[in-house]
């Protein structure tokens, strides 16, 4: 739900018993209005912050899959962690972090970080740039969109930005950037709703020196960017250089980059600067070689990111107490991709597929999203980590939970209605309605068979859920040609999907709605070649996958 | 509006004014200086187009050692060069700074030639940035390398870079080997330096690894600063090819012979996909011309260059020729229609306006650190771009160009004009500011205000101003009168008795007030 049509909605709830009782006046009601929708705008000043983590983070040398880290250790010995120095959480013997990065560590044990396993999207791209552009702007791999889709969000609640910006009711950016250069995930159609702020005491004002002058055609289109720039720079920057200087105690950061980025926006969002998204990144976590030192694999370039990363969020999250702020803002890492599960030869990691999210803040859910990936024994250079989420449903779940954006705008951003992910706490977006009730009607569509091979088939009906483990199963395994699925849906959207080790998705095995039942399905991979294979069920909040291995003979 | 947009790559034969020479020369040079658009004006177009586009072979010293003040170097001594001087991991960092120092004044003391232009395409094309681990050898070495075939061949550059110590430092080359091959260099060989991610440029992940594998066997000499290739570390098998590559095999050179036939053999079979000529004329296009390519632009103008290059076999030099000789080029929808890049907006400044550079190399080093570092504030520090693709203005759809534009470079930017422009800008008691005097002394009929203002704007500014910009501009200069005789005798004054200081006040009051007004104009960031 739009922020606007929110408060329009909860302000004259409030105030129609009013009216009709001891205020007949516009001019009261209006006070009345203004004071409901002030009271409930502060209730609303909810924050994200995002940190790019530029180059592909190596996930599985930030948190470990336990379970399986016999093998990981087998597919990367020359650079991974020995298991004696792996941090453990006093919360969950699976859940273990890098050394490097202690105070994330300490805000799980607290419940002040979520850790959501294994975000990617099908069909993973290994370019750097490509990816980035595909986090950037919610896009399928195959396919190339120039708008980012916290651009859509934006565009959806700031509309015709930036003709009349800033203005009384959005007197700050949409969006803050804290380094030099604007990213694609805040572009929209026509303009970027980032506004770039490296030091807010510096109030520059640049020069309003407009005249005419005969320009046309493309000259006339960059200087029109070039004015709105100028402007909007003018504008905001009095602004920010008011309200920053309002705040003069903070805690204590790290002196480098990312600490001075959320040193910051600690600043503003405590200086009362309406901003709701804010943008910081570091970059560096190309780690192809000397990720981490010979003979000291939990030392190197690899953990000093992580630590910075690490202390940044820490002072970040110490500094939002100080300043009263902490409930009203939570935090999300994303990097463009993972990395292989096998170390190459240059102490270093190739780029991979899907990696750990980590969201953090007084109000998220802490714990941990999904499952730990399962390391395959004997992983050779190309496997990967298969997607258990895809990226969009997590900054989707984030975008409904916290800002309250209604189903359709999230759809009309995202394209598609992404599983849905608890990842924000103790939340209420009051009276929005959920999809849930929507989905529950569509109970009796009708199932969707691609072919006849491959049709799924309600086998039975369960009153109680079974446990979670039980929920998809695969026979047998090893497969020759077919392998025989079952799983149980609790009602709603499920989806069925097969990917190969590199994350390419060999196809959707089913995609519907499912009543509540226990179902049977069958997959013919004859024409696969061997190898392992990953199966990815998701039924609304829950998802499973499972690795199954195609043996011809 | 009209549109006369001429969408083929005829030869130019309009006319040839100082409108056309400023975008000529800003476009293939870093800013038009006066000079020199004064010296092309004299020569016919083609006569112009001939200069500008060949090689300049003019010689710059080698970077030197200016560090020695704050870490004295044993093996140099203050202002010699460091290039020949063993590999010393303490100076890295300075010896990379002085680097940058020399490549900067490349920029400043260019000859009339399209060389250092071409060579600053090369670098964002091969984007190798800064790092702690190279030896600065190897960037001087690399800047050398692309200076050679800067109008040259594309084939042989890319075989060049290959194998350019610098390249295989940062894309981890040398620890790519047999055992334990590291496909960074492969991944980026083909999606950035030759084929591209186009819709039409299918090579597989598999082809990426098999490229990897080709490209085993290099390792650094610290001794002698050369990529020395190493049989033993080399993958003597050989390497086959996807579809895309019509299932070629690389024949392994088999570790005896000439490692060359192998990875450069491999090269070639790049350069048979048309995808490559494609590639490289589409960032021409964009470095030199518009960000925006139409169909009808890659219909038109991107499609028979790449035929044009490939019938040449790579050649760059008739491929550039026909591009800025065309029609299209100066078609007054191209002019005046980049975003400077924030070197083209700093160096070309410098030599527009040309404050007096101080000759005495500690000062002179010290302004060029300056200049490093304000250049890395508006996002363009040289030999550093901020990832192997480059700077995004070239490659980053849909904002290319508008990505040097932001709040904070457009403050940076407004501040280094208030700079030069102050003449209490004196780093180390040197006069570096813009001497708004003699700059405009040197202006033929600058007595007359409609002259000056004429002449100014014509050579900054490539749009053409309305009238009553030109009225606003001539009250500056008239105090608000209205008659043109108050600037002229008030600068006549000036110029009869240089030495009362009352009226050189008069007139430099005014004529900064005047130029405030021009360079400040958004206009002024557009070339």
């Amino acid at each position: 739900m739009k922020r606007r049509s929110f408060l329009a909605k909860s302000a004259l709830g409030l105030a129609s018993p009013l009216v009709s009782n001891a205020f007949g006046g516009s001019q009261k009601l209006n006070n009345i209005l203004e004071a409901a929708i002030q009271s409930v705008d502060l209730a609303y000043d909810h924050v994200l912050v995002l940190i790019q983590m530029a180059g592909g983070n190596d996930g599985l040398n930030t948190i470990f899959p336990m379970e399986t880290y016999g093998y990981l250790w087998g597919a990367r010995r020359s650079i991974i962690v020995p298991d004696d120095r792996i941090l453990l959480s006093k919360l969950s013997k699976f859940v273990t972090f890098h050394p490097a990065i202690e105070g994330i560590r300490d805000l799980f044990d607290e419940n002040k970080v979520r850790i959501v396993n294994s975000v990617g999207y099908p069909n993973p791209d290994f370019s750097h740039f490509k990816s980035t552009d595909i986090w950037m702007t919610g896009s399928n791999s195959n396919q190339n969109l120039n708008t980012g889709w916290m651009g859509r969000y934006l565009e959806s609640e700031y509309e015709n930005y930036p003709d009349n910006y800033p203005n009384s009711n959005f007197p700050d950016p949409p969006a803050i950037v804290t380094n030099l250069i604007l990213p694609l995930l805040t572009q929209g159609s026509s303009t970027n709703f980032g506004e770039v702020v490296v030091d807010p005491s510096n109030n520059y004002q640049l020069y309003n020196n407009k005249v005419p002058f005969i320009s046309t055609g493309k000259a006339a289109k960059e200087l029109e960017f070039l004015r709105q720039t100028g402007a909007l720079a003018n504008k905001y920057s009095s602004r920010i250089f008011e309200s920053a200087s309002k705040v003069s105690q903070q805690k204590p950061y790290p002196d480098t980059s990312i600490g001075n980025q959320l040193k910051n926006i600690a600043k503003l969002v405590a200086s009362g600067v309406k901003t709701k998204i804010y943008i910081a990144s570091m970059s560096g976590f190309d780690t192809h070689a000397n990720q981490v030192e010979k003979y000291e694999p939990w030392k190197g370039v690899h953990a000093n990111l992580l630590k910075e990363l690490s202390e940044a969020i820490t002072a970040f999250q110490t500094d939002l107490k100080f300043l009263g702020i902490s409930k009203r803002v939570i935090g999300a890492t994303f990097s463009e991709f993972g990395r292989r599960v096998g170390n190459n030869g240059s102490l270093g990691s190739d780029h991979g597929a899907a990696a750990p999210m980590i969201v953090f803040g007084d109000q998220v859910l802490g714990g941990l999203a999904g499952d730990n990936p399962t390391i395959p024994p004997n992983a050779d250079p190309n496997t990967n980590i298969p997607m258990q989420f895809d990226f969009r449903s997590v900054f989707s779940s984030i975008l409904k939970d916290w800002f309250c954006v209604s189903q359709n705008v999230l759809e009309s951003v995202f394209m598609k209605n992404y599983q849905y992910i608890p990842i924000v706490a103790n939340f209420d977006c009051l009276g929005v309605t959920s999809n849930e009730e929507n989905e529950e009607k569509d109970n009796l569509v009708d199932i969707y068979r691609p072919d006849g091979n491959s049709g799924t088939q309600k086998i039975l009906s369960s009153e109680t859920t079974l446990a979670d483990g039980n929920r998809l199963l695969t026979y047998s395994n090893p497969f020759h040609k077919t392998i025989k699925l079952e799983f149980e849906s609790s009602g709603g959207y499920c989806i069925l999907q097969i990917f190969n080790s590199m994350g390419q998705l060999i196809t959707v095995v089913n995609e519907g709605t499912f009543p509540k039942g226990y179902y049977k399905a069958a997959f013919d991979g004859e024409y696969l070649p061997d190898g392992l294979y990953h199966v990815r069920f998701q039924n609304k909040t829950f998802q499973k996958v499972l690795n199954v291995v195609k043996a011809s003979r | 509006m009209k549109s006369n947009f001429s969408s083929d790559l005829e030869p130019y034969n309009g006319p040839w004014g100082v409108y056309e020479v400023k975008h000529f020369l800003k476009r293939t040079m870093f800013g038009a200086n006066p000079n020199d658009i004064q010296h092309f004006k004299n020569l016919s177009f083609q006569q112009a187009h001939n200069q500008i586009l060949q090689t300049s072979s003019s010689y710059i010293a080698p970077p030197i050692n200016t560090y020695a003040e704050r870490e004295a170097d044993p093996n140099v001594a203050y202002g010699n060069t460091w290039i020949n001087a063993p590999y010393n991991s303490k100076y890295n960092i300075d010896r990379m700074w002085t680097t940058v120092h020399w490549w900067t004044n490349r920029l400043l003391r260019q000859d009339r030639s399209i060389t250092e232009k071409m060579i600053l395409f090369w670098h964002n094309h091969f984007g190798v940035a800064l790092t702690g681990t190279a030896d600065p050898r190897s960037n001087y070495r690399y800047v050398n390398t692309l200076h050679k075939d800067a109008l040259g061949n594309f084939k042989r550059l890319v075989k060049n870079v290959t194998i350019e110590p610098l390249m295989l430092n940062f894309l981890n080359g040398f620890q790519n080997q047999a055992l334990a091959p590291d496909e960074n260099y492969a991944r980026e060989l083909f999606e950035l330096f030759t084929l591209g991610k186009g819709p039409e440029s299918k090579y597989t992940e598999d082809d990426v690894k098999a490229a990897a594998r080709v490209l085993t066997g290099f390792q650094y000499d610290y001794v002698s600063g050369n990529a020395d290739f190493f049989n033993v570390r080399h993958d003597v098998d050989d390497k086959v090819f996807s579809s895309f590559f019509n299932n070629r095999t690389i024949k392994t050179y088999g570790g005896n012979g000439d490692w060359s036939t192998e990875i450069f053999g491999m090269i070639d079979m790049i350069f048979e996909n048309e995808e490559v000529s494609k590639f490289i004329c589409r960032k021409l296009y964009r470095f030199f011309v518009n960000y925006d390519i139409t169909d009808e632009i890659e219909i038109n103008i991107i499609l028979p260059l790449a035929s044009a290059l490939r019938g040449n076999n790579y050649e760059i030099l008739p491929i550039v020729k026909t591009l800025l000789g065309s029609k299209h080029f100066f078609d007054s929808e191209n002019v005046g229609s980049m975003i400077k890049s924030p070197i083209d907006f700093y160096i070309g400044m410098l030599r527009e306006m040309e404050p007096s550079l101080p000759s005495d190399t500690r000062i002179y080093s010290y302004f060029m650190e300056n200049v490093r570092k304000e250049t890395l504030f508006l996002q363009q520090h040289l030999a550093d771009p901020p990832n192997v693709a480059g700077w995004p203005a070239y490659y980053q759809s849909p904002f290319y160009g508008r990505s040097w534009i932001n709040s904070e470079t457009l403050k940076s930017r407004s501040a280094i004009l208030e700079k030069f422009l102050d003449i209490n800008y004196k780093p180390r008691n040197s006069d570096i500011y813009i001497n708004l005097l003699d700059y405009s002394s040197r202006i033929e009929g600058v007595d007359d205000p409609s002259k000056l203002i004429d002449t100014v704007l014509e050579r900054i500014i490539s749009q053409k101003p309305e009238p009553e910009y030109k009225t606003h501009l001539k009250k500056i200069l008239l105090s608000n009168q209205d008659a043109d005789y108050y600037w002229t005798n008030a600068w006549l004054d000036y110029k009869n008795n240089p030495n009362d200081s009352n009226f050189k006040s008069i007139v430099e009051i005014r004529l900064k007030q005047f130029f405030k007004s021009v360079m400040h104009l958004d206009e002024y960031n557009l070339h």
